[in-house]
């Protein structure tokens, strides 16, 4: 084929541009690390990396979310194991002052400390957070969580509890409520109360009881009066006689699916009541013993009437333990879980940043021999067409 | 010898002339258009001399270029073609270039966005991280509205473009109509036109069709006919005639071609082609889909969350105001109604908004709706017009404010000014509705082992949403509402009041007692911030088909992909024009070598006749001494 000069000069020329074009895209690559210069380079890996970016992004907001929470859990967990470690203060303080060794002094000074204690587990309940706000007053930060006056204790908050997006399909609960930590407890056994009437004038006291049979217990209020000594009937809520007995001391006596010992010698016309648990905070537990133990007794019916009630409150002090326990262990399940849920975003990040890394990090060994072989193209580019300019039929005229 | 030397000279004459022909050759070896040019020898007439024809020497028969009419028509069709390819692609990587870093785009500004709004929602009465929140709307906003004024500098680009081709063309068509009048003149006087200036004429054809697709016609005075687009003449003869730009009869932002001689009505939907094209299309497809595609998301968010906000209540205890300003669509009226009615238009349904801009005419009777970009007719909408009954089309509703008359032309561009448009109103950080509007709650005393579950919100409109209510259960299976009425229990099942939903599960006791309430004070509730930390995965748009971070990724994906097959398209027609013009050029081309060849050969050829003059000079002096 006819080659015309300009033909020779250009397509030398061309040729040197298209290397050099090739060159300087390698050089860039390898300045800046990245595989696509700009989205056009992979459209679809560009918009597969802005996924993958949001993806990693969120996992470490997750991530971000996680630690959050898993702050608030530890405060959460060390205020219930506080509070555990108070009630049972509370408990041996008060099987000491059952001991029929103290003095009125002493039950008073007694008294006193429980006192304190209900002090600080207020305090623990109304405990706030870094920024001034109340860790456990529901969704009412800003208001004080629990406050006490002339009716007893009151809670300010609601039953609100936030919930924290630890991951993509995942919401954790965030600190548990006040009314759910600290109220809300049965009294007495959990189940029913057994209390002595305040006019009794014999010396027997009933114990907490328990329920012997939860199938026939229907949480029924039942009366026991004692006919004499040692004779007693049992009343249900309308005061009709269910069943009558002979009382022996420490014989245990069952009705409604509920068992309960009366000890001691109660006289004739004393009456000991079973009522269903009630719901009460943990405080006024605490604070109606301190006040129960405060008051001094003289004489055996004095003394029966506060061992029923020391009997009944221990029993619901026990309760509130077992409830604080629960609460740790319900707040020790969702640090475990929040762990777990931790270790799959760690992973899910791995996994992105890797699928990231393939979609926009160079290979640079790749690019590396790549921009060797460019240079060498580029070199033999520029020799050619120099040895080619020279040559011309007129150098030889 | 009279014959000899007549012979000789022919020769020489010839042959000087041949050395100049290839001179010329070599002068313009580098000159653009240029083809080489031969001269064609031929014998004179012979002298008769009895029965003897004795030839009588050479004669130039003719110097012509060295040109293939349908090659270099090849040519100018591929280098047109790559022009336009070409123009394309720059516009296309200016707006791939403005997507291309991860950490500037609109997609990275909305990450951080909803980052923020999950910081929010892990610590609600937190006024940092409110503030934080504002922040990041703003800078969302930014990010949208830097976009825009990306895309608005490449509409000015556009206009330039069009300005500055114009131009060109305008000149090109006056060159091309004064060699016409040159070539008729040449034609007429000696037969044929010189062959540089026909090659000047085709180069200058090439030039102007690398601006706008050209069609010529030669005619038989020699002069060359250029039409454009679906017949409008630019050089008729020697006569050129000039283009101009208007504005466009939608927006003075917007320039049209047109014929500079009147009416000037524009003709830019029929031009196609060259460079000119390539800004016109680039215009009305890829620029005004991303400008309209990016306003559409910017509707969506600002929509959604404003909307999401309003669902729940703020640190005051207020419903949530507007975070964003709410972004209306554009409906402009053509410069030259007859009726002087204006056409307002609000969005009704985020998700069946499109990224088509929509023309509406009216002839008096009927309205035709047509798409703004392709000019096909649409036949989805609905209404008449008037306040009652407006016209709806693509989740929006349109109002005419006056009847209109016949020949109104009004155009809607749904979302075209929305991403330029789109700010944060919010100023104060508690005004952000972490909480929702309504809580529930168990009574303290109650002695069941059930639970209540948060309130839902189902319908915010509902106007006793934040009343009271009191779940009360009268039985273990049978409960009241507000005191009245007997429901039976269904452990988990939801209970629908005032627009409020909430479950019960486990088992209650007779007397237990369960409330919703209006969510005062409420500064820890986080509940309505997850919800809007939600509406990221929610699918808005396309009739619940994609989310607004979907949306933005695709928006990045087609500019990407259009830029893409637009380098692809370029680089093919490189090739294409390349070999093209290696086709040209070797036909056409000079080359040197050819060139030093011929100037031996003719010189050589002229030496020898020059030896030949002397021949017949010495013969001459041989006689006159044998007669002496």
């Amino acid at each position: 084929m006819r080659i015309s000069t300009a033909q020779i000069y250009s397509a030398g020329l061309t040729g040197m541009l298209d290397q050099q074009s090739k060159l300087l895209e390698t050089q860039t690559q390898l300045a800046t690390g990245q595989r696509r210069l700009s989205p056009a380079d992979d459209p679809v890996g560009a918009v597969r990396s802005l996924e993958l970016s949001r993806s990693l992004d969120r996992s470490e907001q997750f991530q971000r979310n996680a630690v959050v929470l898993d702050n608030r859990l530890r405060m959460e967990e060390s205020v219930l194991a506080e509070g555990v470690e108070i009630l049972q203060r509370v408990r041996t303080l008060t099987l000491q002052a059952n001991n029929a060794a103290q003095s009125n002094e002493s039950r008073a000074a007694i008294a006193r400390e429980l006192e304190q204690q209900t002090d600080s587990l207020m305090s623990l309940a109304n405990t706030r957070d870094s920024d001034g706000r109340y860790v456990f007053s529901g969704y009412q930060q800003d208001v004080q969580a629990f406050s006490r006056d002339a009716n007893g204790f009151r809670y300010n908050g609601d039953d609100g509890q936030r919930m924290l997006q630890v991951g993509l399909n995942r919401q954790l609960a965030d600190t548990s409520p006040g009314s759910e930590l600290f109220m809300g407890i049965a009294n007495g056994n959990g189940r029913f109360q057994a209390t002595a009437s305040a006019a009794n004038s014999g010396q027997g006291f009933i114990d907490a009881g328990a329920v012997a049979d939860l199938q026939q217990y229907a949480g029924d209020a039942i009366d026991i009066v004692f006919t004499a000594a040692d004779q007693y009937e049992l009343r249900d809520s309308s005061a009709v006689v269910i069943a009558s007995g002979s009382y022996r001391s420490g014989d245990s006596i069952d009705v409604a699916g509920m068992t309960v010992k009366i000890e001691g010698e109660p006289a004739s016309g004393d009456t000991f009541y079973l009522r269903p648990s009630e719901a009460q905070d943990v405080f006024s537990m605490v604070s109606g013993l301190a006040q129960l133990l405060a008051q001094p007794r003289s004489g055996g019916a004095d003394r029966a009437l506060q061992t029923s009630q020391i009997n009944t409150s221990l029993a619901g002090i026990d309760q509130a333990l077992s409830h604080l326990v629960a609460k740790q262990a319900d707040t020790g399940a969702r640090m475990q879980a929040l762990d777990r849920q931790r270790d799959i975003n760690d992973s899910v990040n791995l996994q992105v940043q890797q699928n990231l890394s393939v979609i926009n990090d160079l290979d640079y060994a790749e690019a590396v021999s790549r921009f060797e072989q460019q240079r060498l193209g580029l070199q033999a580019a520029q020799q050619a067409f120099a040895k080619v300019q020279g040559l011309s039929l007129f150098n030889y005229l | 010898m009279a014959d000899m030397l007549g012979n000789a000279l022919s020769a020489l004459v010839s042959y000087q002339r041949a050395l100049a022909t290839t001179s010329h050759n070599i002068a313009n070896v580098d000159t653009e258009g240029y083809s080489r040019q031969r001269v064609d020898f031929a014998t004179r007439i012979p002298q008769q001399q009895g029965d003897l024809s004795i030839g009588s020497g050479v004669k130039l028969s003719d110097v012509r270029r060295v040109y293939d009419e349908f090659s270099s028509l090849q040519m100018r069709n591929a280098s047109g073609s790559f022009s336009q390819l070409d123009s394309y692609y720059q516009l296309a990587t200016q707006l791939d270039n403005s997507l291309s870093d991860p950490e500037l785009g609109v997609s990275a500004a909305l990450s951080r966005f909803y980052d923020s709004v999950q910081n929010l929602a892990d610590d609600p009465a937190s006024i940092p991280s409110r503030q934080l929140l504002l922040s990041e709307a703003d800078s969302l906003s930014g990010r949208f509205a830097e976009f825009s004024a990306q895309l608005d500098g490449l509409n000015k680009e556009v206009n330039a473009r069009i300005q500055a081709d114009i131009n060109d063309i305008n000149d090109l068509s006056k060159e091309l109509a004064d060699i016409n009048a040159l070539v008729v003149e040449a034609q007429g006087k000696f037969g044929a036109a010189p062959n540089d200036l026909l090659d000047q004429r085709d180069l200058a054809l090439l030039k102007l069709n690398d601006l706008v697709s050209i069609k010529t016609v030669l005619q038989d005075d020699g002069a060359t006919n250029v039409f454009i687009g679906n017949g409008q003449s630019l050089v008729l003869g020697e006569e050129a005639r000039p283009m101009t730009t208007v504005r466009s009869p939608f927006g003075a932002a917007r320039l049209e071609i047109a014929m500079a001689s009147s009416p000037q009505s524009p003709i830019s939907e029929v031009v196609s082609g060259g460079s000119l094209g390539a800004a016109l299309s680039f215009r009305d497809g890829l620029l005004d889909r991303t400008t309209n595609e990016l306003g559409r998301i910017a509707t969506a968010l600002a929509s959604s969350l404003n909307e999401q906000n309003a669902q729940g209540l703020d640190l005051n205890g207020n419903p949530g105001g507007a975070i964003f300003a709410a972004l209306e669509p554009a409906a402009t009226a053509a410069t030259g109604n007859a009726s002087g009615a204006q056409l307002t238009a609000v969005v009704d349904d985020v998700s069946a908004l499109n990224g088509r801009n929509v023309r509406l005419q009216f002839d008096g009777a009927t309205w035709t709706f047509s798409d703004a970009a392709s000019g096909q007719p649409i036949s989805a909408w609905s209404g008449s017009g008037t306040p009652a009954d407006p016209f709806v089309i693509d989740g929006i509703s349109l109002t005419l404010d006056a009847p209109a008359a016949a020949g109104d032309r009004f155009l809607v561009t749904p979302t075209a000014g929305a991403a330029a448009q789109l700010s944060v109103v919010m100023s104060n950080p508690a005004q952000l509705a972490a909480a929702a509007a309504t809580r529930s709650g168990a009574d303290a005393a109650n002695t069941g082992a059930a639970q209540i579950s948060e309130t839902r919100i189902v319908d915010a409109s509902d106007p006793n949403l934040s009343a009271s209510v009191s779940i009360d259960f009268i039985s273990d299976t049978t409960y009241q509402l507000n005191g009245s009425g007997s429901f039976s229990y269904t452990q988990g099942a939801d209970i629908v009041i005032n627009g409020n939903a909430v479950a019960i599960t486990g088992s209650p006791i007779a007397g237990d007692r369960f409330y919703i309430e209006a969510n005062v004070g409420a500064s820890g509730d986080n509940r309505n911030m997850l919800a809007m930390a939600a509406v990221e995965d929610r699918r808005i748009l396309d009739g619940g088909n994609s989310s607004v971070q979907n949306a933005v990724n695709s928006l990045v994906g087609d500019i990407a992909v259009a830029t893409r097959s637009a380098e692809l398209n370029r680089d093919a027609q490189e090739n294409l024009l390349r070999q093209t013009r290696e086709n040209v050029e070797s036909i056409s081309g000079v080359n040197l070598d050819e060139e030093a060849a011929n100037l031996l050969k003719y010189q050589q050829a002229y030496q020898a006749a020059a030896q030949a003059t002397g021949i017949a000079s010495q013969l001459f002096q041989s006689l006159i001494s044998a007669i002496r």
